[in-house]
């Protein structure tokens, strides 16, 4: 771990990882050993990693999987699910699982080819669909918080294109932790946001976590993949440069530099929704917020395709 | 000459022996930081000079899919 300036053994190595993810949990108060935590695990390295360091720590955290409907020739979801099972079947945890194809009777990539976001890419109708979808378990199961496996790669990607495009109101939600909301958004809080995508692939491979090796057949060329490819050519020449950029990030927030032009960048969708100041609405639909009078972008969506 | 094969992607590679994974990566251009690398199934440190005839595994790291645009 060239920006630590660290290199760990076999068994000091993983127990270093859970140590600093107990140190960032209570650092940026994402949740307590009292409150029950929901992991939104896909059977990749990341959040299945994410929930052994919890159950490690001894937190109270179920999993929930949504079935997407994917398949790309490889039967994605239906092997990611069987990873997601092992996995808690090997630990005794419990797992939900919620089908997308069983509850709408098709599945992500159909749904987004009946859209105008996600006729080109179903990523971002995969994104909306599972937001949603996640805090509605998570409302209905009374959790106090829902986690994900969001690694730093992930944050410093949506941080360097927020960057880019001055997404000024975006950048004011990213945090290690978004707090809940009376108006129906639950807790939502990311253990693994300083930890390098390297590092949480090491630290799943030590530990003989069986993962899904395949990516998404839907991600290759994406935006993101992109922007880390490009952040780890910096990360190459300049050791910490991605860690850096995230502190340093967080720090400027913390001193309040981005705080501004909230509701004067408001589009009327609901992915930023939940920021300090914001006017929330109830979906008549779903019950869940929305920014805008009506139904949420969701249930919008929904009912689009359903014309 | 002594080599050593890297494997990634389902690709095989050849790279001189008795110098570093971190020169031999930079070699076949492929960023260190996008894999791990492993021997008989322990993983090895950048810094870590390959031998003859070691077979090395590279695990690709990367994922995601979602545009970066939307937080949350």
């Amino acid at each position: 771990m060239r920006q630590h300036k660290l290199a760990l053994c076999a068994t000091h190595y993983p127990e270093w990882i859970v140590n600093q993810a107990q140190r960032f949990i209570k650092k940026y108060t994402m949740f307590n050993h009292h409150e029950r935590i929901l992991v939104a695990v896909s059977g990749g390295k990341d959040s299945l990693s994410l929930w052994d360091i919890l159950w490690q720590l001894g937190y109270q955290a179920d999993g929930v999987y949504i079935d997407l409907g994917i398949d790309g020739g490889l039967e994605y979801s239906a092997s990611s699910l069987q990873f997601c099972e092992q996995f808690a079947s090997q630990r005794n945890l419990r797992l939900k699982v919620f089908s997308v194809p069983k509850t709408y009777g098709i599945g992500i990539p159909e749904i987004a080819a009946k859209t105008n976001r996600g006729r080109q890419k179903p990523c971002s109708v995969c994104g909306l669909s599972k937001r949603h979808i996640m805090n509605q378990i998570a409302l209905e199961g009374g959790y106090n918080a829902l986690v994900t496996g969001h690694n730093l790669d992930d944050e410093v990607a949506t941080l360097f294109g927020n960057t880019l495009n001055w997404n000024v109101s975006f950048l004011e939600r990213q945090s290690p932790v978004l707090p809940a909301r009376q108006t129906g958004l639950v807790r939502k809080a990311k253990p693994l946001c300083r930890f390098y995508e390297r590092e949480t692939a090491a630290y799943a491979l030590v530990r003989g976590i069986q993962y899904i090796n395949e990516e998404c057949p839907f991600a290759a060329g994406s935006t993101s993949i992109f922007y880390k490819n490009l952040l780890n050519q910096l990360e190459q020449e300049k050791p910490g440069a991605k860690l850096n950029f995230y502190l340093s990030f967080l720090q400027a927030k913390a001193k309040g530099m981005h705080s501004t032009a909230i509701g004067q960048e408001s589009n009327g969708e609901d992915e930023a929704i939940g920021m300090a100041g914001e006017t929330l609405y109830t979906c008549p639909n779903c019950g869940q917020p929305t920014t805008v009078v009506g139904l949420c972008s969701f249930c919008r969506m929904m009912e689009k395709i359903s014309r | 000459m002594d080599t050593v094969k890297i494997i990634f992607r389902n690709k095989e590679y050849e790279v001189p022996a008795g110098k570093t994974l971190c020169f031999s990566l930079e070699k076949l251009g492929i960023n260190r930081e996008s894999v791990l690398a492993s021997r008989n199934g322990v993983l090895i440190t950048d810094d870590e000079f390959l031998r003859e005839e070691d077979v090395i595994h590279l695990i690709a790291v990367i994922s995601g899919g979602e545009r970066v645009v939307k937080e949350g």
